[in-house]
């Protein structure tokens, strides 16, 4: 199995190390070589950085991105904004021979050179690219009688041409993937839309009646559990849901549960919507 | 043309209040992703997809009309830092227009003209302080520890680095003072 540079993100690293732990418990257990990334910086998140100014994000991607490449493996993030914005970077350098030129001027300042030898991945499409079968060995119980909001995040899907992770239409990949493990997932017609996180701290009171209104189809179709690959939404759907909460499950704690791992060694408990049944 | 539609739909922006900014406009002409912005139909596809407009006055049309027109109240409104970047509205708009690249080169010419929000701002500093957007707490590393993860800090080479390329690409004078 190929190892990964490993860079989780700086939500993940900082606010919900659980996320980590439970990531390389369950990619420990798909037989996934890790290499923490030393040295790096915020990708430039496609929310907030990002939009203030395009050149500064290529360049701050960049300075990453040749962190990464010198350890000739590919990058891994577990994280849709991470995943946005770097791998956008990472394709638009790598074919934009004008845009490198200047992107390599300015990191000349550091000694840094980008060289466009490796990809970006996000965990989900490396779950994506074992399988099926791969993932069914190593699920140790399904879950019992829990009916999962599948959500994906803009930013795993979007955009279409440089995320390439699902062509379909109307992209399914996140409820494929919690089906490989036996869970049942809802349809519901707002779950490609944005969690309304990217609002908060701009108008809290909008992202929140966002999240509501996702929230109020989820509850329409009997959710029992929320699962998303974003810590971005993980943290929209953990710390802002007011009443009646829906537990919330970052993706691979929810293979965690599905491979064995306890919630106590998952740290599980960090999580603010509480439950006692984790569904399994 | 923009001005047929500005005359014939009183929906969308009565010319009285649009203030045409010259230098805007040609600020906005002379960059990669707004020199199309006159290709715009005002089909409004954008708005229609756009989850804000359900509960908001938002209008992404409006944000690209009025940018097409050099009108200052696209750099002046605080609509402008509403938008999540959800990018819904690039994969539908059958023009090809690149939306929310638009949207980030008139949130550069904002902040440069002072309309930016402390939230956005606070979020510039972390970055040039920490070279991350999210601070790392007493709590972020009691729970690393309890987990048995590495203990992370501020790297000072990587914030060397970090400070010398926000100097060079002048993200430091954008943001300092704001």
């Amino acid at each position: 199995m190929t190892d990964y540079a490993f860079y989780p993100g700086c939500l993940i690293s900082t606010r919900l190390p659980f996320l980590e732990k439970s990531s390389k418990l369950v990619l420990g257990e798909l037989g996934v070589g890790l290499t923490d990334l030393k040295g790096t910086n915020c990708c430039f998140d496609p929310i907030v950085l990002k939009p203030m100014e395009h050149e500064v994000w290529l360049v701050m991607a960049a300075r990453t991105l040749t962190i990464a490449e010198e350890t000739g493996m590919d990058l891994l993030t577990l994280c849709n904004g991470c995943f946005c914005s770097l791998n956008e970077a990472n394709q638009i350098l790598k074919n934009d021979e004008k845009k490198r030129d200047g992107v390599n001027e300015a990191l000349k300042e550091v000694d840094r050179e980008f060289k466009g030898t490796m990809d970006v991945r996000h965990v989900v499409q490396l779950i994506q690219d074992m399988g099926q079968e791969k993932i069914s060995e190593k699920v140790k119980k399904g879950p019992s009688g829990i009916k999962v909001g599948a959500h994906h995040g803009c930013h795993l899907i979007r955009p279409r041409e440089f995320a390439q992770i699902d062509d379909k239409r109307r992209p399914t990949v996140l409820d494929d993937l919690v089906s490989w493990v036996g869970a049942e997932t809802v349809n519901h017609a707002e779950d490609l839309m944005c969690c309304g996180g990217g609002l908060m701290g701009v108008d809290d009171k909008t992202g929140q009646v966002m999240l509501n209104s996702i929230l109020d189809l989820m509850r329409e179709e009997g959710t029992t559990h929320i699962v998303t690959p974003c810590p971005y939404c993980f943290v929209q759907f953990d710390i802002r849901q007011k009443e009646n909460s829906i537990p919330v499950l970052y993706l691979l704690e929810l293979y965690g549960l599905a491979m064995g791992f306890s919630p106590d060694e998952m740290g599980l408990k960090h999580h603010r919507t509480k439950t006692e049944d984790w569904g399994f | 043309m923009f001005g047929l539609w500005v005359c014939r739909e009183s929906s969308l922006i009565s010319m009285k209040t649009t203030k045409v900014d010259k230098v805007l406009r040609e600020k906005l002409g002379a960059k990669e992703f707004t020199s199309m912005l006159t290709m715009c139909e005002q089909c409004g596809v954008c708005s229609g997809i756009c989850p804000l407009s359900k509960l908001t006055d938002f209008r992404v049309r409006k944000i690209i009309l009025r940018a097409g027109l050099g009108d200052i109240e696209a750099i002046k409104s605080s609509d402008l830092w509403l938008c999540m970047m959800c990018y819904a509205c690039l994969e539908r708009c059958r023009t090809g227009l690149e939306i929310p690249d638009i949207i980030s080169v008139l949130r550069t010419l904002a902040i440069e003209d002072g309309n930016v929000p402390d939230s956005t701002i606070k979020v510039a500093q972390m970055f040039l302080k920490t070279g991350h957007a999210f601070p790392i707490s007493g709590l972020t590393k009691k729970m690393r520890k309890e987990l048995g993860l590495d203990e992370i800090k501020v790297d000072p080479e990587a914030m060397e680095e970090v400070g010398k390329l926000a100097e060079k690409t002048g993200f430091k004078k954008l943001v300092e003072g704001k």
